[in-house]
């Protein structure tokens, strides 16, 4: 005679109370609700669910209450115990904060070849003494990066370009390193170069000191020409000859190319992704303009409504899903970091989007004259003379000064979207930010208001776009994203399961 | 939907306004104040006095007419129907929020305690600057003495 076991229902316990964890919920659209809890982890449920759940009207037996369970959305008596596992989760979210700052840009010069409709600071001039930053300088910013708790920081060296006070960042480089040894810290050196003036000598110091380049391509020549205008407007060949040379020279991994996104750009996603994929690289990142300097002085040619540009962000990637899916490993660089945070227990530690967010506690800026930002957009303001991120002066103030100073106090007021009107309660908290210079710049307030924010709108589309891919349960779909999230290519990502 | 028994009760009072009456039984005031402050995007919102213990919520469309960069403008029919919607939702949150604080708090208080960011001693030294310029004082604050490995 068979034995078999009683139906399920049989072995619930008699006790069908639980206790609702903390999460928060958003619909998605009329049949999905989006339910996450403090650690980020997500539960996709039809609508309705949330007001059943919160009603205590789900039964023990449903396959729902078991989710719910064990992703820590609600606890009952035979849960273990949990608040050691969700505070171990909630430290590894938020471990970007440990070490505090660790990105370090260094505006070696303001001067420039190209005069970018977009860029908020450069000057074309060869006066080095008015525009470059001095060795006392350079030496005291190297001085103040060290001060910072990090075990391992990032210098970035930028301009203007960088390469026209070459001669500096040889100073610099050797300096950084030898004060890094000193202090016991690891460090990343990297330039942001157009590369138009790049020399197979300059390149071949990059290679010997380990330093890695991030250079400029806004798309195919008709693009990036008007966009980056220099004399004899040819940018784009130059960028492309260069990045070929630079390839050679430090190896293509240590290569990598930022685009910024125009009005010209909004008609041509495809054409942009396409010159990425030609010229061999893995990933690309559809990022808007920032709202400050040149770019809003000249909105005319450079400028657009958001709405445009999450059209131009929707078409891109979706179209870089099907690159991917016809073979080219190519990863779209802001859907990889909200991916990361959705779909790992881990965050990104990208400035742009985080709480607190990453200006002064991520990032620091180095001004040619001393001054030391919040973050590079701040330094854009002060270019138009709002100097309210201005945190100090190197030859002035001690790292003390510049994290206890009013500047830094009162950004760090409106840092933490858990404590933000309209974003307390957003489902979307552990995976987006807030960014209170961009407030400033836009709604003159470092608060905010969010239903008519263009960084809360933007987003919330995009976030709401990736869930609207995992919603599709398409195996495909996700063996990519993890692809992204792992820096893998698709050939080494196993079957991956439902999300 | 002019039912006095009706949790929330609304009529357009223009073609671009409206007039919102909400059930205190059923709504709290925190629903009702982050509800509106969403409406806000879209609407200028105002809530004056009661007179008769319901919530009162004011509500006048920003955009009238179809313009260019937004062709369709909502209908305040639609922006209604999405208030109260919202207005149900927060009233949810505000449950979660009442049942889950304390369990929330205790897993912060958790995560950073074992953090070690709260372990360490402050720095500086701990004494009393304005009683050292009186060193015939009896009150003394000294710093404490640090053990010899630090």
């Amino acid at each position: 005679m068979a034995r078999v076991f009683y139906p399920a229902e049989n072995y619930v316990g008699t006790d069908t109370g639980y206790q609702l964890l903390p999460f928060r919920f958003i619909r998605l659209d009329d049949a999905n609700e989006l339910l996450v809890n403090e650690v980020g982890e997500y539960i996709l449920a039809p609508t309705g669910t949330v007001a059943s759940f919160v009603g205590k009207q789900l039964p023990r037996s449903s396959p729902l209450y078991s989710v719910l369970k064990s992703k820590h959305f609600l606890a009952d008596s035979s849960s273990s115990p949990l608040l050691d596992i969700l505070a171990t989760k909630f430290r590894t979210k938020f471990d970007f904060i440990h070490g505090f700052t660790k990105l370090h840009i260094f505006v070696v010069t303001l001067r420039c070849d190209h005069s970018c409709h977009y860029c908020q600071v450069s000057r074309q001039t060869a006066d080095k003494a008015a525009y470059d930053m001095s060795i006392q300088t350079a030496e005291k910013s190297i001085e103040l990066m060290m001060m910072s708790p990090a075990s391992h920081v990032t210098m970035e060296l930028q301009g203007g370009e960088p390469l026209l006070a070459f001669d500096l960042i040889q100073l610099m480089v050797p300096l950084a390193k030898k004060r890094a040894t000193a202090f016991k810290k690891s460090m990343d050196i990297v330039v942001t170069t157009n590369l138009a003036n790049a020399t197979d000598d300059m390149l071949r110091y990059f290679r010997d000191e380990g330093v890695m380049v991030s250079t400029s391509l806004d798309g195919p020549a008709f693009i990036h020409n008007a966009n980056r205008p220099r004399p004899g407007n040819d940018s784009y060949e130059l960028a492309v000859q260069n990045i070929e040379r630079a390839r050679n020279i430090l190896g293509p991994q240590r290569v990598s190319a930022l685009m910024t996104t125009t009005q010209l750009s909004l008609q041509h996603p495809t054409e942009i992704i396409d010159e990425y994929v030609r010229l061999g690289f893995h990933s690309v990142f559809l990022r808007p303009i920032s709202p400050y300097g040149f770019a809003i002085k000249s909105a005319k040619k450079t400028g657009y409504r958001l709405k445009e540009f999450l059209q131009f962000y929707r078409i891109g990637l979706g179209h870089i899903l099907n690159i991917n899916r016809s073979g080219y490993s190519l990863a779209e660089v802001y859907a990889k970091i909200l991916l990361t945070k959705i779909l790992t227990p881990y965050g990104t530690g990208f400035v742009d989007l985080q709480s607190p967010a990453g200006a002064g506690i991520n990032v620091l800026v180095y001004n040619y004259d001393g001054d030391v930002y919040a973050t590079d957009e701040s330094r854009m303001l002060a270019e138009m003379g709002d100097f309210s991120f201005r945190l100090g002066n190197v030859h002035q103030h001690s790292h003390k000064d510049i994290f206890t100073g009013d500047a830094f106090v009162k950004l760090m007021a409106a840092s933490c979207n858990q404590a933000l009107a309209g974003c307390s309660d957003c489902a979307f908290q552990s995976y987006c930010g807030s960014d209170p210079i961009f407030n400033h710049a836009t709604q003159g307030d470092i608060f905010g208001h969010r239903p008519t924010s263009d960084f809360c709108r933007r987003n919330m589309t995009i976030i709401k776009e990736l869930f609207a891919q995992i919603l599709k349960h398409d195996s495909e779909t996700m063996r990519i994203f993890w692809a992204w999230i792992q820096n893998s290519s698709l050939r080494q990502i196993s079957e991956v399961g439902p999300a | 939907m002019n039912d006095d028994l009706e949790a929330i009760s609304s009529g357009p009072t223009s073609e671009f306004s409206a007039t919102v009456y909400l059930d205190p039984r059923i709504f709290s005031r925190e629903a009702v104040l982050k509800a509106s402050y969403w409406a806000s995007g879209a609407a200028y919102v105002r809530i004056p006095e009661s007179h008769d213990g319901r919530f009162v919520v004011e509500v006048e469309l920003k955009q009238k007419v179809p313009t260019l960069s937004d062709p369709k403008p909502i209908s305040i029919q639609e922006f209604l129907k999405e208030f109260c919607n919202s207005l149900m939702d927060f009233e949810l949150r505000r449950q979660i929020e009442a049942e889950t604080s304390k369990v929330r708090e205790l897993i912060l208080a958790k995560a950073f305690s074992e953090s070690g960011v709260l372990e360490d001693e402050p720095p500086g030294t701990f004494v009393d600057p304005v009683e050292l310029q009186k060193p015939t004082s009896l009150v003394q604050i000294i710093a404490p003495s640090r053990p010899s490995n630090q």
